[in-house]
């Protein structure tokens, strides 16, 4: 057993790499600590996914270490105390939400069927109608549903709110953060629809092309950068290393700065957590 | 593992009362004709329709990739299928075999009857264990050409053992002792040889499963 | 208990929330004794981070307005007239280099600025 920090982190990644024909995910890092929710941005095709599914023990990593609540996901344990949800629904058509009800009873050790039904009183999934009929938020919720009825400690979803409405949308986000009051629990939520995880992260790490470009406290993150916007000549008045990301049009330039470094003369805004991510991508660096 | 037994019966409901009822007719046919040949088809029919199809069930649905996350270990996963070869047809030799009793010609003796009952089933058996490795290496979808080819022979070879008359053919064979061992045990060394496929098919199985990626 | 967040002010959020807080229990909205809502339920409520509001009861902490027991939640602490005075001049001071510097710009003197200043205070 690796010597993995039991107390304060759940999920613990460290330096994983694995390659496949025309991508490949380079020295991935990051922790995310008890009673936390991780935002895990990055466009389509980043490397979300891949990390995601080598953290569930679903791929095996070619370098690196992963730790999940203090042992590995390979450890069938563990995986009574995680609750995953994918993107596509996960669960045979012809199923109901009794059938999944029975089955899940002899899966999970900590089932609880009470709580499954009052989920699926508060999300109004109705209790005989096969999925196969299910609009895609019920499935997700439903799967949400599943995934909190049997005393997880860890939530992984991958892009789960990814095509849904605003208000399923928030329904789902409430249901996370009941899921936090209790500081034993974490949650790790991969998304490109970084509005949401912008409300209710408490820590946000950015993959991009592989690599991690960035992992700390939502916070630290907000506050560091803003936008700057002026003239290009104004631009090169300011010091270098505030700089972080430049996007030109012909009218002007607009940048990425970090805040503490630009001085009080700039007029920085606000700048929010998709500008940051657009930056980071399709910006240029100031050389 | 009887979680997910559990679910595949409630995936499998709709297949199965199709099964079901065309079984009858099969069934039906062979009481008309006095023919235990149509029965092998039936316990073809309900092993390789229903067995191979929660195969694409899953894949369809990803269920395999969900698997891996639930606490279930892939061993168990695998065993959850090969529990259900084993059910499904202990199911059918209890259905079939009063069946077999009712429709045999007076001519047959009844462990002959038994022997082919038994002999058929068996090969559905080790036609499932072969198939079974092959479709967890490539997935169903892949596989379903394939598989057609090797069922094929086989099927078509079982319906002519059934309609064969066996009993002249066997009185022919008598003379030689081994085969007149074999005859007459077929009822047991079919299981036996159908026994050792399973086993094999289940350990090649989950070691392809083990080092499967999602 | 009101606490309302702006995302679009300048102003980091823990930074509202505490300034918020020690309003009301400088007006006296709460006194010495009074539970403070969980670290988690104000952020699940307020819809923001938890290590936000932790931050922010951490800074109320530390400048003695509340106290934190593990396990049962935070308490306002005994009112210290010493540090509310202190409380009060610090905004005050905020406040007249606000309009010191507006003076400056404006090229305004420092004895027209004690003249409003005077005059101001007798009202």
């Amino acid at each position: 057993m690796q010597n993995m920090s039991l107390g304060k982190n759940s999920i613990v990644v460290d330096k994983i790499s694995k390659r496949y024909d025309g991508f490949s995910l380079d020295n991935v890092s990051f922790n995310l600590p008890k009673g936390c929710i991780m935002g895990f941005i990055g466009e389509n095709g980043a490397g979300k996914s891949t990390t995601i599914k080598i953290i569930l023990g679903l791929v095996n990593p070619e370098t690196g270490n992963v730790s999940v609540l203090g042992d590995s996901a390979q450890n069938g344990d563990i995986r009574e105390d995680i609750g995953v949800v994918f993107d596509e629904g996960c669960f045979p058509d012809e199923m109901n939400a009794d059938n999944l009800r029975s089955s899940f009873k002899y899966i999970y050790k900590n089932w609880d069927s009470n709580v499954f039904d009052d989920y699926l009183k508060r999300f109004a999934i109705p209790h005989k109608k096969n999925m196969k009929d299910f609009s895609r938020g019920m499935k997700m919720k439903l799967a949400i549903a599943v995934a909190l009825s049997h005393k997880a400690k860890l939530l992984v979803l991958d892009e789960a709110t990814s095509g849904l409405d605003p208000i399923v949308r928030e329904q789902i986000l409430d249901v996370f953060m009941e899921f936090i009051q209790n500081e034993e629990n974490s949650i790790l939520l991969s998304s490109h629809i970084v509005s949401d995880l912008e409300k209710v992260c408490d820590y946000i790490t950015f993959i991009h092309e592989g690599k991690i470009l960035l992992s700390k406290e939502k916070d630290l993150l907000m506050e560091e950068f803003g936008l700057l916007k002026c003239s290009k000549k104004e631009l090169e008045s300011m010091p270098k290393d505030a700089i972080e990301r430049v996007r030109e049009n012909q009218f002007g330039v607009e940048a990425l700065v970090k805040r503490n470094k630009i001085g009080r003369n700039a007029i920085v805004d606000k700048a929010t957590l998709e500008d940051i991510m657009l930056f980071m991508i399709r910006g240029n660096k100031v050389c | 593992m009887l979680g997910l037994m559990i679910k595949d019966v409630y995936t499998m409901k709709k297949q199965v009362k199709m099964t079901l009822v065309i079984s009858l007719f099969y069934i039906i046919f062979s009481i008309a004709d006095n023919n235990i040949g149509f029965l092998s088809f039936v316990s073809m029919f309900a092993n390789l329709g229903i067995l191979l199809s929660t195969f694409s069930y899953d894949e369809k649905s990803h269920w395999d990739k969900y698997a891996r996350i639930i606490p279930v270990s892939y061993q168990k996963v695998v065993a959850s299928r090969y529990a259900e070869i084993l059910f499904v047809n202990v199911f059918i030799f209890i259905i079939l075999m009063p069946i077999s009793f009712f429709v045999k010609r007076p001519e047959q003796e009844i462990l002959e009857v038994l022997s082919i009952l038994v002999a058929v089933i068996c090969v559905g058996v080790i036609l499932l264990a072969i198939m079974f490795p092959i479709i967890y290496k490539i997935g169903m979808e892949k596989a379903r050409v394939m598989l057609f080819v090797i069922m094929f022979i086989p099927i078509c070879a079982t319906v002519t053992l059934g309609k064969l008359d066996l009993g002249l053919n066997m009185s022919h064979f008598l003379k030689s002792p081994v085969v007149n061992f074999i005859s007459y045990h077929l009822y047991i060394i079919c299981p036996l040889i159908a026994a050792a496929f399973f086993v094999l098919s289940y350990k090649i199985s989950k070691t392809i499963v083990a080092k499967k990626e999602y | 208990m009101n606490i309302i967040i702006s995302n679009s002010s300048n102003k980091p959020i823990y930074e509202q929330i505490t300034n918020q807080v020690k309003n009301i229990i400088i007006s006296g909205e709460m006194t010495t004794g009074d539970v403070l809502p969980s670290m988690r339920l104000l952020a699940k409520e307020l819809r923001i981070s938890v290590i936000t509001t932790k931050r922010a009861y951490e800074e109320l902490e530390r400048e003695g307005f509340i106290e934190t027991v593990t396990g049962k939640g935070s308490f306002v602490a005994d009112k210290n007239p010493e540090l509310l005075r202190e409380e009060h001049l610090k905004r005050i001071e905020e406040n007249l280099v606000k309009a010191c510097d507006i003076a400056k710009v404006a090229k305004i003197s420092k004895e027209e600025i004690i003249e409003m200043l005077k005059l101001i205070y007798e009202v």
